[in-house]
């Protein structure tokens, strides 16, 4: 029964074609599978960092300074935002490559000068006293501050 | 050897063999190169959609004008590659917002769609309200919705100083 079974060979070239056939589906569908598995575990990589990029931003409108601090893993600055009474004005940071370590306080002093030809506001960052200074025209008009850093979380 | 060129027998079987070959190799290449091209464009369009991760930074309502600045935070520093994405509508309290075609201080008003925010990048859309009717009074808060023309959307909230 087997040995005429084996030697019967109508219907092979179906069985291979349809095998072959449910494998280029399997190939397909694997490949998008796999791909978008992929896409989902970085973007979940990013929220578990941005979870741990909380920040603390202490603002003294009187005394024209504020405080930043890193309170879970090290952060990148990526902007200040600063809020006048009719202006929203923001100083880009991510060229200065500030890193913030977690638990140190840097601060951030407004002194008087100009704004930029663009109208963002100057930043200088003094690594070694780990101070941000921004320049704008008056510094008792600011209201609020916050900070953006480079994994999106703002404060 | 000249017999065999001469002797015709069982050629049409070859011939028959060869374009059933050819005819197979050619149906699974048209195949193959779709569902590459589809799962290609599936991956760099809606596919890419979980991808994108855009973070509202700043919303300033300064008379009739909006002015939403947003980042890209989908870099490869964080999440591995670069995702860019494109913003198709931004709404405020369900209300579609507008491009403002005047140009605000010293920075060109973007249009939507045609604005790539690249991965890393901060953008600033300068827009205005659709209705004038419907105004944003000071000390109010508001939702805002960002979506992107793969299909994501972001919310968040703000306050009108």
């Amino acid at each position: 029964m087997l040995k005429r079974l084996l030697k019967n060979r109508k219907g092979v070239a179906e069985v291979i074609g349809s095998v072959m056939f449910i494998v280029i589906l399997l190939f397909f569908f694997t490949n998008v599978y796999l791909w978008h598995d992929a896409a989902t575990k970085q973007v979940n990589d990013l929220y578990v960092k941005k979870m741990n990029a909380g920040m603390e931003v202490t603002f003294d409108s009187g005394s024209s300074s504020a405080n930043i601090t890193a309170k879970g893993s090290a952060v990148v600055l990526s902007r200040i935002w600063v809020v006048t009474g009719n202006q929203h004005l923001y100083a880009d940071l991510q060229d200065r490559n500030i890193h913030l370590v977690a638990g140190r306080v840097a601060k951030i002093n407004v002194v008087s000068g100009a704004l930029k030809s663009d109208g963002s506001i100057q930043a200088d960052w003094d690594n070694l006293n780990y101070r941000i200074t921004l320049q704008y025209p008056i510094p008792n008009e600011i209201t609020m501050m916050s900070v953006i850093n480079t994994l999106g979380v703002i404060v | 050897m000249k017999k065999l060129f001469t002797n015709r027998k069982a050629v049409s079987p070859v011939i028959a063999t060869v374009l059933m070959i050819m005819v197979t190799m050619a149906g699974m290449t048209i195949l193959f190169g779709f569902v590459i091209s589809y799962s290609d464009s599936y991956k760099a369009g809606i596919g890419t959609s979980v991808m994108e991760s855009l973070t509202i930074e700043d919303v300033w309502v300064n008379g009739a004008s909006i002015q939403v600045t947003i980042y890209n935070a989908a870099t490869k520093a964080n999440m591995g590659s670069d995702v860019d994405l494109n913003v198709a509508t931004i709404y405020v309290d369900g209300l579609a917002l507008i491009n403002n075609d005047q140009t605000s201080i010293n920075r060109d008003t973007i249009n939507f769609n045609d604005k790539l925010v690249g991965s890393g990048e901060h953008v600033m859309f300068i827009c205005k309200l659709s209705s004038a009717s419907f105004l944003l009074s000071s000390g109010t808060t508001h939702d805002i919705t960002i979506a992107t023309i793969r299909g994501s959307n972001f919310k968040d909230q703000f306050n009108v100083s």
